[in-house]
């Protein structure tokens, strides 16, 4: 897996074991099932057909069978989304729809629906010279001493080519799949690697009409908004986890701050947005 | 199982009167639906819905591979409807290389396609995208149309491919297997409650011709034009000075060129004289 961090610690002892191996072509008697997706209390099938199908089972082990003519960089992409959503659901951990950069050892979140800019609105913060902390997918637990975390995800962001051209980055990066123009951005040293606590999340939202304007969220509208984001929540149906959801939902609500983000549709004015959230930021007291 | 009934049409057809129409169906003496809240009859095209039925990200797929998905996915939101589900749809009725149907088979009942002087189409086109009439022209002549279909970036919306506006009729009404009810815009302004009870009755609604008349009087067009300007319209592509413009037919004739209206004609005449928007000797109507 040459997406992830190498292994740092003392100790070998994995927490979840990777392997490939025969994966059924669908479960006896799935609770809840999607096009690409069969899941019940303990496995989760998912499968990309014609390419590979992966079988996780309790939290701790993930079974991989590409089917024949499957490319590598395919089967690691769909790997580290929905079948390791899956892996984070079954362990109890909560995947949020969001990236995530550090500030102030806290965690920074933009969160929002594909195509609303958190990965490019992260990036433009890691090109000011913060670390990332994730990308697309923040796994967030609630630690020991019940404050909620994010732990960090792996340094690599993917971001469009019309991205990459309006930034001006000419780096021949390596396409994410064969007949997509999106790419691996790796990054060196501009990424954090300890879990942070989560410091505000930005929910963004796109709007059309000019300007931007950032308004809080209080009560249900927040839960029903952290809820909302939460990534995949149809795997939480099968995997019996939507109860501990919801009281995640509402336990990150009562600690975090979370505002909506409005932007312009087009232009993306992804510059501007970063200035308008960093002086939120400094407002309230979160920025460096 | 509970098929769908698609509200199918070419962009700029009545198909957005129709579903804030039914919002107001059945609210009785309540105040008229708020024009950003419809939350009924969601478009088939949603990046949202598409990654919800179907567990992965679309932008981890080519387009061709979405669109592999996409029966399967309304099949997906038929088998887990409560009620008879209506989505809107701007794709054009298409097949996929191995046969199967884009938007048939068990958990499609049928479709409401909804037809607009193409002339008129042209005009509200160019003003919903900000773009000159010849611009607009060249688009609803175009085969190869397609919404959302560039490969560089994440649009909000899957691809849709739209044909040119004659394909788009006849890809509905004459290609797609399905029972199909076309309804003329033209017929929405000249006879609303009858063409309005037509169609929800085709979708299998029950209402009484009384509380249409009371949904359409809610819905008409200059109370979705004061909604729109003092709230804005969440639909309305940025750009475009208002969603909700004029909304009459023939508007054309004070618009567009005699060398712009044969442009449309010229392309589109077989169709047009097909569903009355020209005269026996061929003059636009």
């Amino acid at each position: 897996m040459p997406e992830l961090c190498p292994w740092e610690e003392d100790t070998f002892d994995a927490d979840v074991s990777i392997q490939w191996g025969p994966v059924p072509e669908s479960l006896e008697s799935p609770h809840h099932s999607g096009v690409c997706f069969q899941s019940s209390p303990d496995l989760f099938l998912f499968f990309v057909k014609g390419i590979v199908r992966y079988l996780v089972t309790r939290g701790r082990k993930i079974v991989i069978q590409a089917l024949p003519g499957a490319e590598q960089r395919d089967v690691r992409l769909f790997l580290l989304n929905s079948a390791f959503n899956a892996l984070f659901h079954q362990r109890g951990l909560f995947p949020l729809h969001a990236s995530g950069i550090r500030v102030k050892d806290q965690c920074i979140l933009f969160s929002g629906d594909s195509g609303h800019g958190k990965s490019t609105l992260a990036n433009a913060f890691v090109r000011r010279g913060y670390d990332l902390h994730t990308d697309d997918i923040a796994v967030a637990e609630i630690g020991e001493d019940g404050g909620a975390v994010i732990h960090p995800a792996y340094p690599q962001m993917k971001l469009w080519e019309e991205t990459l051209q309006k930034i001006q980055d000419k780096t021949p990066y390596a396409p994410l799949r064969r007949r997509i123009k999106k790419f691996a951005v790796p990054l060196t040293g501009a990424f954090s690697r300890r879990c942070l606590p989560v410091g505000k999340i930005y929910v963004l939202c796109p709007r059309n009409r000019p300007g931007f304007d950032i308004t809080p969220v209080t009560g249900m509208d927040k839960f029903n908004i952290l809820k909302g984001q939460t990534h995949r929540f149809q795997f939480t149906k099968g995997l019996g986890t939507q109860t501990e959801h919801f009281r995640f939902a509402s336990v990150l609500g009562r600690q975090v701050a979370v505002s909506r983000v409005h932007r312009p549709q087009k232009p993306f004015m992804v510059e501007e947005l970063a200035d308008v959230i960093q002086g939120d930021l400094e407002r309230s007291g979160l920025w460096l | 199982m509970t098929p769908i009934t698609w509200l199918a049409s070419y962009p700029k057809s009545g198909n957005t009167w129709f579903r804030i129409f039914l919002g107001n169906l059945g609210t009785g003496d309540g105040d008229p639906v708020d024009i950003n809240a419809l939350d009924g009859a969601p478009i088939a095209s949603s990046r949202v819905s598409f990654e919800t039925f179907a567990g992965l990200d679309a932008s981890d797929l080519s387009h061709d591979e979405v669109d592999q998905l996409r029966p399967d996915v309304y099949t997906h939101v038929a088998l887990n409807a409560v009620e008879p589900p209506l989505m809107k749809i701007h794709d054009a009725f298409g097949f996929l290389s191995d046969g199967r149907p884009m938007f048939g088979g068990r958990a499609v009942a049928g479709a409401i396609y909804f037809i607009r002087n193409p002339l008129d189409v042209v005009v509200s086109f160019a003003n919903h995208s900000g773009i000159s009439m010849d611009r607009s022209i060249q688009t609803i002549n175009n085969q190869n149309h397609q919404f959302c279909g560039k490969m560089d970036r994440q649009d909000n919306q899957l691809r849709q491919k739209l044909l040119d506006w004659s394909g788009h009729v006849r890809s509905w009404i004459d290609d797609s297997g399905l029972p199909v009810h076309a309804v003329r815009y033209e017929d929405m302004l000249d006879s609303p409650v009858e063409t309005f009870y037509g169609a929800i009755e085709f979708a299998g609604i029950e209402a009484t011709p009384g509380e249409v008349e009371m949904a359409l009087e809610k819905s008409r067009f200059n109370k979705l034009k004061d909604q729109e300007k003092k709230n804005g319209f969440r639909e309305k592509v940025q750009g475009c000075p208002a969603f909700f413009n004029r909304g009459e037919a023939g508007y054309w004739k004070q618009v567009l060129s005699s060398s712009q209206v044969a442009a449309v004609c010229c392309c589109h005449g077989e169709t047009m004289a097909r569903f009355g928007y020209l005269d026996r000797w061929g003059n636009p109507l």
